[in-house]
């Protein structure tokens, strides 16, 4: 039992991950920096709890309002560069991050144990939750609760006009600015609103946990965050939640794939690139669905010219 | 001001390095009036749309939009002053339905009372306007050459521009297309809007617009009514070479 729990929590924290990538790539980017929010989100949410006495969830609000800060302020000069280059410069700030945690100490002794970012050591006994009496179970239902109103957020986003304003400068900046859209603005909102659901992961994350190091941020994570939707597919967030579950079920239910897990995400988003660009939720199978789910207009016939 | 130019350039110039695509270029687009830009291949027109747009910065000279100058503004600042335009190669959101296409470009109205009809109401008529309501929910793909131009011509014109730039508009197209095109331009000319188009299709322009002005080499070479062009042999000669022109 234990042991299912931990994957689905797994699970739902590599949603917030993948989605967070999954706004990035609606708007036309592509981020492999996203590991980098979702670690200032784990370390601060870990700070605010374990050593300066915040709650659980002003914890985790702070994380993310960070990150998201973090998203916007590194946004301006990232999106400045488009498709390989922003790739390598969003990866190049998730390894500044990483590094910087990597060196960075600020430790308590609460209660005999060393509390806070210890460099290389981590930071660990982040037990906010489980001290509280939480089992598991109950942490597990605090992470589907977050996942639930993100996913209520990215619902009202895919109808909203704000979700179509990506999609028009993901696909042609110079049309979508042509329609009086101001592109750079889109793009870096997005930026900043990714790097807090990102942030938002992080913090549920450390409490899962109880701990994080450098090791736990790094590029493996930033692969894995990028397959969740580029195998799910990008014509709905549905794709991305679709592509945690498929994906972390299968290298966390299959123990002999552990090792081999970069391996076999990196062979799927090759083959997802040849076969289906668009991942398994492509713009097209959204419009099938719709036109199922709406009976409501009957296929006229084509007018005439 | 209801009369007079809703659109002036002014000694404009686009330079290319050493290459002079537009250069000292002044004309009026009346208020109103259909306007046609016509030239050879390769003679600035395009150039011109994008300075106009602010996709291109212009090297020098001015662009002046319903009194205000707009030269140096950011494509979408120039799209809310009432600026809209389709493209030669046409530039449709791909992935989006025929619908969505013209309801993302839907430019908010200000509140006003009951009768206000809903962003929803608007986006189709639209499409009934440019009678593509039947293909309301196809994906772009499917769309034919004729209804992808006219729906480039919905998405503008959600926007609510007051000056609509067509960047050949009949390229491509059959006669049964170009009679539509005809009638469509007309159609949006009485509803309030100036069109400004850029075309090849000589019959199309002398047929339907009022004014015309000609490109060659980046350069105005003539402006006038059709009739004068048709007559102007420096127009001729860009056209056709010298030994026609004096013919």
């Amino acid at each position: 039992m234990d042991y299912y729990v931990a994957i689905a929590s797994i699970i739902g924290i590599h949603a917030l991950l993948g989605l967070s990538v999954y706004v990035v790539a609606i708007s036309g980017q592509m981020s492999f920096g996203q590991q980098g929010f979702f670690a200032i989100g784990a370390y601060l949410a870990g700070m605010s709890t374990a050593m300066w006495g915040l709650g659980l969830v002003p914890a985790l609000v702070l994380g993310a309002l960070v990150a998201g800060a973090m998203g916007f302020v590194v946004g301006f000069p990232a999106l400045r560069v488009r498709g390989l280059y922003l790739a390598i410069a969003t990866f190049g700030f998730g390894e500044i991050v990483r590094l910087a945690f990597l060196n960075v100490r600020y430790t308590e002794n609460i209660g005999g144990r060393v509390v806070g970012p210890n460099g290389a050591e981590g930071f660990r006994h982040v037990r906010y939750v489980y001290d509280r009496g939480f089992t598991g179970l109950h942490y597990l239902a605090v992470i589907l609760v977050v996942l639930v109103v993100v996913v209520i957020l990215f619902f009202l986003l895919e109808r909203s006009k704000v979700g179509a304003k990506l999609r028009a400068v993901e696909e042609d900046e110079t049309a979508a600015a042509m329609i009086g859209i101001n592109v750079t603005r889109v793009k870096v909102v997005a930026f900043a609103a990714a790097a807090a659901v990102a942030g938002l992961g992080g913090g549920l994350f450390i409490h899962y946990s109880t701990y994080i190091d450098h090791d736990m941020v790094a590029l493996p994570l930033a692969i894995a965050s990028v397959t969740y939707p580029l195998l799910g597919g990008l014509g709905s967030f549905v794709g991305t939640l679709l592509g945690a579950i498929v994906l972390v079920g299968l290298t966390e239910g299959l123990r002999g794939l552990q090792g081999m897990r970069e391996f076999v995400y990196g062979g799927l988003i090759i083959l997802m690139m040849i076969f289906r660009p668009r991942g398994i939720v492509d713009e097209a199978l959204v419009l099938r669905v719709k036109s199922w789910l709406s009976p409501r207009a009957p296929r006229e016939p084509v007018q005439a010219p | 001001m209801t009369d007079g130019a809703i659109l002036s350039i002014r000694k404009l110039a686009r330079h290319f390095g050493g290459l002079r695509a537009v250069n000292d270029v002044s004309f009026d687009v009346p208020r109103g009036s259909i306007f046609a830009l016509i030239g050879p291949n390769g003679s600035g027109k395009t150039t011109l749309f994008n300075v106009i747009t602010g996709a291109l910065a212009p090297t020098a000279g001015t662009v002046v939009f319903d009194g205000a100058p707009i030269s140096g503004m950011p494509t979408h600042e120039i799209v809310r002053r009432g600026i809209g335009r389709t493209f030669q190669n046409i530039r449709l959101f791909t992935r989006m339905s025929v619908f969505h296409n013209v309801w993302v470009a839907m430019r908010r109205q200000p509140r006003s009372g009951n009768g206000a009809r809903s962003e929803r109401e608007r986006v189709e008529e639209l499409l009934a306007l440019t009678g593509l309501s039947a293909r309301r929910d196809e994906l772009v793909e499917n769309l034919n050459f004729g209804e992808q131009r006219r729906l480039e011509t919905a998405r503008a014109l959600a926007t609510d521009p007051s000056l609509l730039l067509l960047d050949e508009p009949a390229a491509g197209m059959g006669a049964v297309e170009l009679a539509r095109l005809v009638r469509d331009i007309r159609r949006l000319r009485e509803l309030g809007k100036t069109i400004f188009l850029i075309e090849h299709t000589m019959h199309l322009v002398m047929d339907v617009a009022d004014r015309i002005a000609v490109l060659n080499f980046g350069e105005k070479i003539a402006e006038g009514t059709p009739k004068e062009i048709q007559a102007d042999p420096r127009v001729i000669e860009a056209y056709l070479g010298r030994e026609h022109a004096n013919a």
